[in-house]
């Protein structure tokens, strides 16, 4: 069944890893074992591959035994793989006449037992060798691509990546949902930690004052940005570096083309009714900390004091209720923790004691989390002013006659607490915005765990293969400084990407084969990344035309869906050929 | 039934159980060498005849390894999988292999652990059943 009839020349390099592979391994047998299998011209060793030396040796290797593939016999392919690939490429062969047996990772670390593990490292030479007489050249490309960019969502991170694509030279279609730009940012009057405001090293990038009103007009007034508001994206189509997206505007629909695509549509607030114990909805006066900021913002042109919504009264005891929804083990809210919360909570805190010294605020807490240079500042600064941080679950927000109670406990003294209050603030968690999941299905893009949109991740391409990245709370939630750094780091990869000019072709794809394609369109209907069309081909033997299968080069992820529907067998992985698999698990059993 | 070590050939998602296994090798968890790995893509690139022929060809157990669900990293691949997996195993049941031999897990790039834990479990089930005689009785 190896049908290589002799063609390969496979050389097999053996990298001992420092010592490594021998520690564990009868290395002796093993190349003795290696040089008995079909196609192995060559069996060599190194004592570190990973470094400039080992690879000068593998270019010799090649160059010297005219070798046309290569098995390296070492560590893991998931990480090596692209680097010894560039050896290869350096003498001259294609990078993926290359087969890694993974004898680090996979057989000496995990096995102790020396004889057994070098049992299980013969299969896996013979594997490996097998897979390597019958790889082939793959090839990739390039394509042209346009250079516009498509940025959903006009809050602090969306405005920072449309600015900086734009100021790139490229063409920027902003469209935000809401009437006006801004998102979340520009609902909150104050953010913190913004400690000592000086712009000589103290500065935290956390105001809304300097880091959004400067931007919103940059924008504005960008020659390169369209702002669509009111909008909505409603189809997608194409493939990466030549899009075509449909935007639903409040005067109709516009069809604009782009090469690459932002994701900063944030996030929204959980909604504090699905966890009843809290009486939101029930009771007037227990309001979200978005609430609160609206009676704040509301109080500061009038007569400057906060108004409970029941009866007006101005609140002598506060308690903040932090983790609503968040860090949630029920269900009803989410596991995840939403990270600006006790920063915030803090700071109205501040603020309403600022306003009401003799006011009684209490912030209760699982623990407190501010990942954020200044938060020790700023907490302690909350705690030196007199507000009470207490320890502790709540369990539930009661009311009888004479008003709200707060019941719960405060594990450092291990009371239950019972606190009469007059102003429940529930520090609500985020979630993924509304329409992600929809518009994750809309460009084929996958979401987290938490449901948000999935992060660029260097070990997982994906997404970069796509042109698609998400940025700010539309990837989780995160201070404002760290969704304007990654809108930054967004726009300058893409800009680097746009500014070639050309979208990569990765050689690792699906490619069908038009004369066993029956058209069925099992494939078209499996393929996660919208790679299929079916395209009229001339059929000569019957004289007339017929549809066929054809893999977008750009678009197909190389996921193997498709190889796997099709009842014909007439579309394969490039990199995962039958015939491949074929030979590696003959030559494992 | 002593001395007897089963062959485990296992399909490994590129993305999550591939990488799951290397972390079980770099924390130094030990696992049964009965276990080799052939990296594929996703779980759902596995082709049933794959698994088929791993069996007819001699092994005594079958290992799908994919990412856990809603974790798949082309989305769905994992449930393609899976639903194709109960097919099989009907259909191997039929041709009289025992259903115990094709195992289905979903471990995470992050779950060195479990992988380690899991061929170990699966090395046990397959020496409890002895080795496989699907070989024999479909040699062709
Ligand atoms: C209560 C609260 C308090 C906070 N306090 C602080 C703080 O003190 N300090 C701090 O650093 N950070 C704070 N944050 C976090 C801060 O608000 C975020 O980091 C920041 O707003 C994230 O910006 P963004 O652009 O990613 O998302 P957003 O500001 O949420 O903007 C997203 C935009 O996308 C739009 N949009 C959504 N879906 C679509 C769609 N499908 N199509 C088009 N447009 C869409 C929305 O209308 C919105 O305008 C707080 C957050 C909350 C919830
Ligand atoms: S390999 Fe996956 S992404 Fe590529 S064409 Fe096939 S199904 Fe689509
Ligand atoms: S599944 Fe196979 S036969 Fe059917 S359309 Fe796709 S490539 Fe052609
Ligand atoms: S990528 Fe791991 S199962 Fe699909």
């Amino acid at each position: 069944m190896r049908a290589t009839e002799g063609r390969a020349r496979t050389g097999v390099l053996f990298c001992s890893c420092r010592g490594e592979l021998s520690s564990g391994l009868d290395l002796g047998s093993l190349k003795e074992y290696v040089r008995g299998l079909p196609d192995v011209v060559l069996v060599g060793e190194t004592a570190v591959l990973c470094d400039q030396n080992g690879q000068e040796e593998l270019r010799k290797a090649i160059a010297d035994n005219r070798l046309d593939r290569v098995v390296v016999a070492g560590c893991t392919p998931r990480v090596y793989e692209e680097m010894v690939g560039r050896a290869l490429v350096a003498a001259g062969l294609n990078r993926y006449m290359l087969e890694m047996a993974n004898l680090r990772e996979q057989c000496v670390w995990p096995h102790r037992d020396r004889k057994r593990a070098t049992g299980k490292a013969r299969l896996m030479l013979a594997a490996a060798v097998a897979r390597a007489s019958m790889l082939e050249p793959l090839h990739g490309g390039r394509i042209g691509m346009k250079r516009a960019a498509l940025v959903l969502g006009g809050g602090v991170a969306g405005m920072q990546a449309a600015i900086d694509l734009a100021d790139d030279g490229n063409e920027v279609h902003l469209v935000e949902r809401d009437g006006q730009l801004g998102g979340r940012t520009w609902q909150l009057s104050t953010t913190f930690p913004t400690h000592e405001c000086k712009p000589d090293g103290c500065c935290m990038h956390y105001c809304r004052e300097c880091i959004l009103v400067p931007k919103v007009e940059g924008v504005m007034q960008h020659p390169r940005i369209r702002v669509h508001l009111g909008s909505e994206l409603l189809e997608f189509g194409g493939v990466f570096g030549n899009y075509t997206a449909r935007i639903k505007e409040p005067g109709g629909i516009k069809e604009v083309e782009v090469g690459t695509v932002v994701l900063a549509t944030g996030s929204r607030l959980v909604d504090p009714a699905n966890l009843p114990e809290f009486g939101y909805g029930v009771h007037k006066d227990v309001v979200t900390f978005l609430d609160l900021e609206r009676m704040i913002v509301a109080s500061r042109p009038g007569d400057h004091e906060l108004h409970r919504p029941s009866d007006g009264k101005v609140p002598k005891v506060i308690d903040f209720i932090q983790c609503v929804g968040s860090r949630d083990e029920t269900g009803r809210g989410k596991a995840h923790c939403s990270l600006v919360c006790c920063t915030y909570a803090i700071g109205q805190a501040k603020e309403l004691k600022r306003r009401y010294p003799d006011a009684q605020v209490f912030i209760h807490y699982i623990d407190l989390r501010g990942p954020y240079r200044g938060f020790e500042e700023h907490y302690r600064e909350a705690r030196d002013m007199g507000i009470h941080f207490l320890r502790g679950r709540v369990s539930e927000v009661a009311a009888d006659r004479d008003g709200l109670v707060v019941v719960g406990e405060d594990i450092d003294t291990g009371k239950l607490l019972r606190i009469r209050s007059d102003l429940v603030v529930l520090s609500t968690g985020q979630e993924a915005a509304p329409g992600t999941e929809a518009l994750s299905q809309v460009l084929r893009v996958p979401l987290d765990g938490d449901g948000f949109f999935r992060e660029l991740n260097p070990a997982f391409d994906l997404l970069e293969r796509k042109g698609i990245i998400a940025v700010g709370c539309a990837a989780g939630p995160r201070g404002i400084r760290y969704s304007v750094q990654d809108a930054k780091a967004a726009a300058a990869t893409l800009n680097g990407l746009m500014r070639s000019g050309e979208v990569p072709v990765p050689a690792e794809r699906a490619e069908a084969d038009e004369q066993r394609c029956s058209g069925c369109r099992q494939c078209e209907s499996v393929c996660p990344a919208g790679a299929i069309v079916m395209k009229k081909v001339a059929d000569r033997r019957r004289g007339a035309t017929r549809w066929v299968a054809h893999v977008n080069p750009s678009q197909c992820v190389s996921c193997g869906a498709c190889a796997m529907a099709c009842p014909s067998k007439a579309i394969l992985l490039s990199n995962h050929k039958m015939k491949q698999l074929w030979a590696q698990i003959e030559a494992l059993t | 039934m002593t001395g007897f070590e089963p062959k485990i050939v296992g399909f490994l998602c590129n993305w999550c159980t591939y990488t799951g296994a290397d972390l079980a090798g770099v924390s130094r968890f030990q696992y049964p060498p009965n276990f080799i790995p052939i990296r594929v893509m996703c779980s759902g690139a596995v082709d049933p005849m794959y698994v088929v022929k791993a069996l007819v060809e001699g092994a005594d157990g079958v290992l799908i390894g994919g990412c856990n669900p809603g974790d798949c990293h082309y989305q769905s691949g994992n449930y393609k999988a899976r639903r194709r997996a109960t097919i099989l195993k009907q259909l191997l049941k039929d041709l009289g292999l025992d259903e115990r031999r094709l195992w289905v897990r979903w471990i995470s790039a992050s779950e060195g652990k479990k992988f380690a834990e899991t061929v170990t479990e699966f090395t046990e089930e397959l020496r409890r059943l002895g080795p496989s005689r699907f070989r024999e009785e479909w040699a062709l």
